[in-house]
């Protein structure tokens, strides 16, 4: 993106300050609908607090990966991600609920997306976030994760030995974890309709209080898998990029995921 | 779509940035073909001169009440007649170096198209007229249009030579004509005269006094013969005077049958008193008595004539002889004077149709005098106009009465006109920029993809939750800088290369 656009984005996008407002504001309204018991949020922040955190992303190792972080420069992004993440948590009253980030066709950027999505819920001290690659095909988190994945949720769909926390890395992000796609493989959708994928996201969910899981999953109208995955998420995130998908292309993926599920959409590079 | 200038700028540099090779690329061809264009278009060079001409008829002030001129002219249209006629053309054709080796006449009549194209006439004003020629060489293009105006110049003054000549000798003409006809009306009242002596000047009274004087003769002829009437007439008294026993004779005669007439009527008042009227003595005595009356005048009548007297009684004696030879004497002198009357009548006769011709001969010798009078004033003006129309006609060939001149004559042309080096540049530099944006713009129109939030938001009616952009990572912004700069630099040599081309062609040219 040129300096030029940039500018015009700050420009048109009216004063920084009043956005905070606006985002702290929502905040206040969101976690008040969300009200628990203090002491039952101790505990889940004992239990977060508690997570093995071994190596963390520099500040400059975050910004040439392209991962928002709280202290960024780009203070109109970072709003930007705070102010998704809020009205996201606004669609829903459930607590836990599981988050899948599509696009309308691939290279759209959604990867990118989510990681930052599950970044920014993992700013919140109370709260951990953990990252799906649904992407069999052609996954990339681990690589923008840094993190060395052997096995993945297909190597634990398929074989019975692998635990379930055997696939659950860590990240150099704090409160963020990533759960591989694993070796890829030609046939994924079967394994995704299996009971176990199921159990699978019940058990991750269960494990802390605030988890806010993200499925990173390929374009929706590219792959049949992320039609299977939508059944078993709460909310679809669609990213639509700029200038490259035409007006039936977008409306045939809003058809595709439903009315109920859609969250929303969001525009990328618009 | 409806895109506020500020989206549309926005939207124009995305797209362009977004295809920027493309967009380079053409920038770089654009900027090349308008730079070579502007190197191999033609300059061209207009020379122009300014004709000042005043447009008058040489008749109308000559022959004020009988010519009438037009006044709407277009001067540049016959200007452009009088330069591009067959024979101006042929000189224009001459005088300049328009080829190299002899022209077919193809080659000649392409020529003299592309000479009428180039050459522009143009009305100033009323008097004003501007000829401008262009050429690609600035030394041609001057001494065609000096040339131009020369010829129109020439031209001009010739044809007004032509025309006061024209006008003199058509005064000339009328003058001619003129005299002929004065000279044949002046023989026919000669002619006229000479067959009617009579009709001079004064025959008229000449021939009333003649008239009178006949008149007064024949009065006195009159006279005399009354008086020797009268003589006559006392003369044969005075003889009838000298028979006077013949009178009482007379008189004794009427005295008898007035007695008788006395006596019948007595007797016819006593015959009255017994019969009636129609009593046959009354009307006997009646005859009677009307017969006697009768009787009694033819007495009385002779008695006073004395005719019978003459003939019947002639007395011998001295004095009745010497009263005879009177009468006698009288008789003569009387008839001739009769004889001289019917001479002096038929005078005045003669004198009274000679009257009469007179008039005649009068009448037509006015109307011959008449025309005369008017072809004699005709004459005498056209004598004078004649006179003036020789006086412009020799201010005409002296050239002093010039009304055609150069107002400004051309001048080498320095820079060149039209389309030149400077506005090609200028539409380079500018079009150089359109095409590019144009071009990335025209596409992303093209393509039909979504490039606007609001058609996602209104008319696909989906819920936009944020819109996002990628965090400019280090290489994201390097990768950028560096494009920036190599489209910067491509930008730059274009412009250097212009800029270089501009100063060539300014110190070329100074």
């Amino acid at each position: 993106m040129s300096i030029i656009e940039k500018a015009m984005k700050v420009a048109t996008s009216g004063s920084e300050e009043q956005i905070i407002d606006k985002i702290i504001e929502e905040e206040k309204r969101v976690s008040a609908s969300r009200k628990k018991d203090p002491s039952l949020l101790g505990s889940s922040r004992n239990q977060i607090s508690m997570m093995v955190q071994e190596r963390v992303f520099s500040e400059s190792e975050l910004l040439s990966k392209g991962i928002v972080h709280s202290s960024m420069k780009d203070s109109v992004l970072l709003n930007k991600y705070r102010n998704l993440r809020t009205r996201l948590l606004a669609t829903t009253e459930k607590e836990n609920f599981v988050t899948l980030v599509t696009s309308v066709l691939p290279q759209s950027g959604n990867s990118l997306v989510a990681t930052n999505l599950a970044a920014t819920f993992a700013f919140d001290e109370g709260k951990t976030s953990l990252l799906i690659d649904a992407n069999i095909n052609n996954p990339e988190l681990h690589s923008i994760l840094d993190v060395n994945s052997e096995l993945g949720i297909i190597d634990y769909l398929e074989s019975d030995e692998i635990n379930s926390s055997g696939i659950l890395y860590e990240t150099p992000i704090p409160r963020l974890r990533l759960l591989p796609s694993g070796k890829a493989r030609v046939n994924a959708a079967e394994y995704f309709t299996s009971e176990k994928m199921k159990d699978l996201l019940k058990d991750l969910l269960e494990r802390y209080p605030e988890r806010f899981p993200v499925i990173d999953a390929p374009s929706i109208t590219q792959s049949a898998d992320t039609r299977i995955l939508i059944d078993l998420c709460d909310k679809v995130i669609l990213v639509i990029p700029y200038g490259r998908c035409s007006e039936e292309e977008i409306r045939y993926a809003a058809i595709a995921i439903g009315q109920e599920k859609l969250a929303g959409v969001v525009l990328n590079e618009f | 779509m409806n895109l506020s200038i500020s989206e549309l700028i926005t939207r124009l540099l995305r797209e362009t940035w977004h295809r920027r090779i493309l967009a380079s690329l053409l920038f770089v061809i654009t900027a090349l073909i308008f730079l070579v264009l502007g190197l191999v278009w033609p300059k061209i060079y207009t020379s122009s001169s300014t004709v000042f001409v005043e447009h008058r008829s040489m008749l109308q002030p000559l022959m004020p009440d009988t010519a009438v001129n037009s006044t709407v002219v277009d001067r540049a249209k016959i200007a452009r007649e009088i330069v591009f006629s067959r024979k101006s053309i042929a000189q224009i054709l001459q005088n300049s170096q328009w080829f190299d080796t002899p022209p077919s006449d193809i080659e000649k009549d392409h020529l003299i198209e592309s000479l009428k194209k180039r050459t522009e006439f143009m009305n100033l004003g009323e008097n004003l007229i501007r000829i401008s020629f262009k050429d690609d060489d600035p030394k041609r293009a001057f001494d065609t249009a000096t040339l131009m105006t020369d010829l129109f110049i020439d031209e001009s003054v010739r044809a007004k030579q032509a025309e006061s000549r024209k006008a003199f000798d058509f005064i000339d003409n009328q003058v001619k004509q003129y005299h002929e006809k004065l000279t044949s009306a002046e023989q026919a009242i000669k002619d006229f005269r000479s067959r009617n002596i009579d009709a001079t000047p004064g025959a008229n009274a000449a021939a009333d006094e003649r008239l009178l004087q006949l008149k007064r003769q024949v009065e006195s002829v009159y006279l005399e013969i009354y008086e020797e009437q009268s003589k006559l007439d006392a003369t044969r008294r005075q003889l009838a005077g000298e028979s006077g026993t013949q009178n009482s004779a007379s008189i004794n005669r009427e005295t008898q049958l007035s007695n008788r007439i006395v006596e019948l009527e007595q007797r016819l008042a006593e015959l009255r008193l017994t019969y009636m009227d129609d009593y046959p003595d009354i009307i006997q005595l009646k005859g009677q008595i009307e017969n006697l009356t009768q009787q009694v005048k033819d007495e009385i009548a002779a008695r006073n004539s004395g005719v019978a007297v003459e003939t019947t009684e002639l007395r011998d004696g001295p004095i009745a002889q010497e009263l005879q030879r009177q009468a006698l004497r009288y008789q003569t002198t009387l008839s001739s004077l009769k004889s001289r009357k019917e001479q002096l009548e038929s005078l005045m006769d003669k004198e009274r149709e000679t009257k009469n011709r007179i008039n005649a001969v009068e009448a037509e010798l006015a109307e011959l005098t008449r025309d005369n009078d008017v072809n004699r004033q005709m004459y005498q003006q056209l004598l004078s106009q004649r006179e003036n129309a020789r006086i412009s006609m020799n201010i005409d060939m002296e050239n002093q009465g010039l009304t055609v001149r150069i107002q400004e004559s051309a001048s080498l042309p320095v820079t060149p006109k039209g389309i030149r080096f400077a506005h090609i540049i200028l539409a380079g530099l500018f079009m150089s920029l359109a095409v590019p944006v144009g071009a990335a713009f025209g596409l992303s129109l093209i393509d039909q993809k979504v490039r606007d939030a609001a058609i996602i938001s209104e008319k696909l009616n989906l819920p936009i939750l944020s819109s996002l952009y990628p965090v400019t990572t280090p290489a994201m912004a390097k990768r950028n800088i560096i494009h920036a700069s190599i489209v910067g630099f491509v930008v730059i040599s274009v412009w250097s290369l212009y800029g270089f081309q501009i100063y060539l062609r300014l110190r070329g040219e100074m």
